[in-house]
């Protein structure tokens, strides 16, 4: 009985923690980025592993109107990746990105964050 | 006004008493007590067993949508389509699914009534399958496979103590009548011993999923979930207080002074079950935390 239990306590302290909640870690564009040519997509790294269907982005432009973009997926290679790609160029202005996170544990998440365009 | 997740904790909770009651039910009448009195016991409690498996199967159908409108506000707990994806595209959907499955084939069960050894593979498959929708998600691969079967483990062993402690009152209330006292013996007997294990297994699982979720241990007060976590673990050990306090002080006076010892079990046996209740209440909401 002893001996599972002490490989579970030897798997968690050899191996770093995780937290169940997705929190952002990065973004690309970066929060509060100046870049100087329009983005192709948008790429936001969590914390966690997400749930493709119940998660996403609203892109709103410098005008505040909600700019249409491709279906959100998941990084092929990293589950905590979520890829939107742009069908267009953005021009000059600053995007604000609204963004909502399910992750595996069920629990949703969710945040804003803003870079800018300025060629 | 009560937010989406305080009535997803609500509905965790009945699920949770439902469950428990439901594998402590089948546990005792199929493998703690004798036979004729298992049969006995499983007649006098036929009415109320089967109120247990219809709360299971209700807060199960409350759940999704109320994880839902934790997700999306209330107006996705009424969105047809979201309600699909939900079950039919993410993780905690499938074990939804389950869940469903489970608590209907356990009401068949029950409405039947089938073998009693069939009510304890399938209450016990419904609590375990609570593993599949917790933070036990969190990890992949090997680690996950042994967050998964801990938190089984975890929620089983619990499941047996506090669901044969609701079935003490009926076992002690055979133990005051003189034909049926040597069969309900035997019982609290297979009872106490097993659970001695099922005490051993649940601190160990528990330290376990503790170290799995957090890397520490629960002493940052500044966390609700530690905090939370930290008075589940005070309640638990008050439990394993009163437990012994009934197996090791009261249980040895039955022959000398069987009435008053029997009275002072069934206290200790409702105090457990009030800390109990206590401990599922804290579970029903500290899941929904942020585990930090």
């Amino acid at each position: 009985m002893l001996k599972p239990a002490v490989i579970v306590i030897a798997a968690c302290l050899f191996s770093g923690s995780a937290l169940a909640h997705a929190h952002l870690k990065a973004a690309e564009p970066a929060e509060g980025a100046r870049i100087a040519a329009s983005p192709t997509a948008l790429s936001l790294s969590f914390s966690e592993a997400l749930e493709a269907k119940l998660s996403g982005v609203t892109l709103k432009g410098p005008d505040g109107k909600t700019i249409a973009t491709g279906t959100a997926v998941l990084d092929a290679k990293d589950q905590r990746v979520l890829r939107v790609p742009l069908d267009g160029a953005l021009r000059a202005g600053k995007y604000t990105v609204h963004w909502r996170a399910l992750s595996k544990d069920g629990h949703s998440t969710h945040g804003s964050y803003a870079f800018t365009v300025a060629p | 006004m009560i937010g989406p997740e305080g009535v997803l904790a609500l509905a965790r909770f009945a699920f949770y008493a439902a469950a428990i009651a439901l594998f402590g039910w089948a546990c005792f009448t199929a493998l703690v007590a004798p036979r004729a009195l298992g049969r006995q016991v499983a007649a006098d409690s036929a009415r109320r067993i089967v109120a247990a498996g219809l709360l299971a199967l209700a807060a199960t159908l409350a759940w999704l949508p109320l994880e839902a409108a934790t997700i999306g506000g209330w107006a996705m707990a009424g969105d047809g389509a979201s309600l699909r994806e939900l079950a039919f595209g993410t993780v905690i959907g499938w074990a939804w699914l389950t869940r469903l499955v489970l608590s209907v084939l356990m009401l068949a069960a029950l409405a039947w009534r089938a073998a009693p050894m069939l009510g304890v593979v399938l209450s016990g498959m419904l609590l375990a399958s609570l593993a599949l929708s917790g933070h036990a998600n969190m990890h992949e691969g090997v680690r996950g496979v042994l967050h998964h079967g801990n938190d089984a483990l975890h929620i089983l062993a619990a499941g047996f103590w506090l669901g044969s402690l609701v079935m003490l009152p009926s076992c002690l209330a055979h133990l005051a009548r003189p034909a049926t006292r040597p069969e309900a013996t035997i019982a609290l007997r297979r009872f106490s011993s097993a659970g001695h294990g099922a005490v051993a297994l649940v601190l160990v699982s528990g330290i376990a999923n503790t170290l799995l979720i957090l890397g520490h241990l629960p002493l940052d007060a500044s966390s609700p979930y530690q905090r939370l976590l930290a008075l589940k673990i005070v309640l638990v050990m008050a439990m394993i207080g009163v437990a012994l306090a009934n197996r090791y002080v009261f249980m040895p006076r039955l022959g000398d002074d069987p009435v008053r010892a029997v009275a002072r079990i069934r206290h200790g046996t409702f105090a457990e079950l009030a800390l109990g209740g206590g401990v599922l209440a804290l579970v029903s909401w500290f899941g929904l935390l942020d585990p930090v």
